[in-house]
């Protein structure tokens, strides 16, 4: 089963993240969630597909009531990212999800409602949660065409969705310990799945800007301290999407 | 380990055979409607033939009449068999979709144990909507007993078809021609009355 760790805490509020399943059958994709509790409210990001519910409810519960999940942040609208959605909405019909407006009208296809959908803008918004603001921060095309990642000022966490994201083999730790050894499991996913060099380096630009300690994608390990930098440099340098597709065949 | 709660249902809960058995009764009536189809345009052809040859064959000319009478009636009978299918597959699919999200709660109470009292409140209501759903069992029940029209049709077609073997000798110039519209009555009435039993086996219907 998934174990829930704390990331971060001051004392009044913290940071967990939910990973690691050793029994998660093969043909579903690995995925972290992360959630962040005040003494009110919770918030949980990309809290994952239908299948793995189970896994992510036990160990979610174990640190946080699930009634008091009042927010879901969805980093895009993929089935492996927000296919829960009803589910969690049992135990609270009142949360609100926060994503995109491109997928305003698509992923109510997994549940919920006209109240359930907060629709952020292109540029971005800020989402308080039980008082603590954070910042939805634009991603788009990364790998999805309406995508955002979330930024905690105070927690200098940045939940990065699918950037940062790496294939790990089986029993692999939950921080980067060996960035260079780590970084060759995520290149191909991040040439592949990332949408353009352009996407990429507005990217790049607006993380540089931001200080992060922990940077926490979707699938593999996180990235704290130094490797936080190391990781954008090394995106900020790769070339991907549909131009790297078209190089490679070409070289090949 | 948390006990899966599964309560005595009444009615069995929808499984992905009935998914199935809509799915192939579907193509059953788009068969049933192309049948139809052609056997209006059997008898259209058998009506105009005999008037441009000028062969007096009255026989033929009404039976042949009647079967066109009797496909544009089928073909009336599977658009609304058509229609009524589409809540039994709604209610199916309803049925389907409760019956996943109890059986991932259900597990999820088992992977929880922490969590068992807030899991099996959340549970308690779709417990009860399963026990009071009988929605596609009725919307079964209904799309079965609209194919007793479709039944009584696809019998007086196979009558039809054996007079108008029997008026085919009485052709003179025309018998073989006649004689071969008639064996096409014959198969496509067959064809209707073989998918029509079709249907009423997959519906779960013998009369």
């Amino acid at each position: 089963m998934k174990t829930a760790t704390e990331l971060w805490s001051d004392g009044t509020r913290r940071w967990l993240v939910v990973a690691r399943d050793p029994e998660r059958t093969d043909h579903l994709i690995d995925t972290n969630e992360y959630a962040m509790a005040t003494a009110t409210e919770v918030l949980i990001t990309d809290p994952g597909g239908f299948e793995i519910f189970p896994a992510v409810f036990a160990a979610m519960t174990t640190a946080v009531d699930a009634q008091r999940i009042a927010h879901i942040f969805a980093s895009h609208q993929d089935p492996d990212v927000i296919s829960s959605l009803a589910l969690w909405l049992r135990f609270n019909p009142r949360i609100t999800c926060h994503l995109s407006w491109l997928w305003e009208s698509f992923v109510p296809h997994f549940g919920g409602d006209a109240t359930t959908f907060r629709a952020l803008p292109d540029e971005g918004a800020a989402i308080v949660v039980g008082g603590t603001p954070l910042v939805a921060v634009p991603a788009h095309y990364l790998h999805s065409s309406g995508n955002f990642h979330l930024y905690d000022p105070a927690a200098r966490l940045l939940f990065s969705g699918d950037v940062g994201a790496a294939l790990l083999p089986e029993g692999a730790g939950l921080f980067v310990d060996d960035f260079d050894r780590h970084i060759r499991h995520a290149e191909g996913f991040h040439r592949r799945w990332m949408g353009s060099n352009e996407a990429r380096r507005d990217w790049c630009e607006r993380a540089a800007a931001m200080p992060i300690d922990l940077l926490c994608p979707q699938h593999g390990a996180i990235y704290r301290g130094q490797d936080v930098g190391r990781f954008i440099n090394w995106f900020g340098e790769l070339d991907v999407g549909l131009g790297h597709l078209r190089r490679a065949a070409r070289a090949a | 380990m948390a006990r899966p709660v599964q309560p005595h249902l009444s009615v069995a809960p929808p499984s992905t055979n009935d998914l199935g058995r809509a799915v192939e009764i579907s193509e059953d009536l788009k068969r049933l409607g192309i049948d139809a189809f052609l056997m209006r345009l059997e008898a259209t052809n058998a009506i105009i033939r005999t008037r441009s040859r000028g062969v007096n064959v009255p026989g033929f000319e009404a039976v042949a009449e009647q079967m066109g009478h009797l496909s544009r009636d089928l073909s009336a009978c599977v658009a609304q068999l058509r229609v009524r299918i589409v809540p039994w597959i709604r209610a199916v699919s309803a049925g389907l979709s409760l019956e996943r999200e109890l059986g991932t709660l259900a597990l999820a109470a088992a992977a929880a144990p922490h969590a068992q009292a807030m899991i099996t409140a959340v549970m308690r209501p779709l417990e009860a909507e399963r026990l009071s759903r009988d929605d596609a069992e009725r919307a079964r029940r209904e799309l079965a007993a609209s194919l007793d029209d479709a039944r009584d049709l696809a019998a007086t077609g196979c009558v039809v078809a054996r007079t108008a073997k029997l008026e085919a000798t009485y052709g003179g110039a025309l018998a073989d021609a006649l004689a071969e519209t008639a064996a096409a009555f014959t198969t496509l009435a067959d064809a209707v009355d073989e998918a029509v039993r079709s249907i009423a086996r997959r519906l779960g219907r013998t009369r």
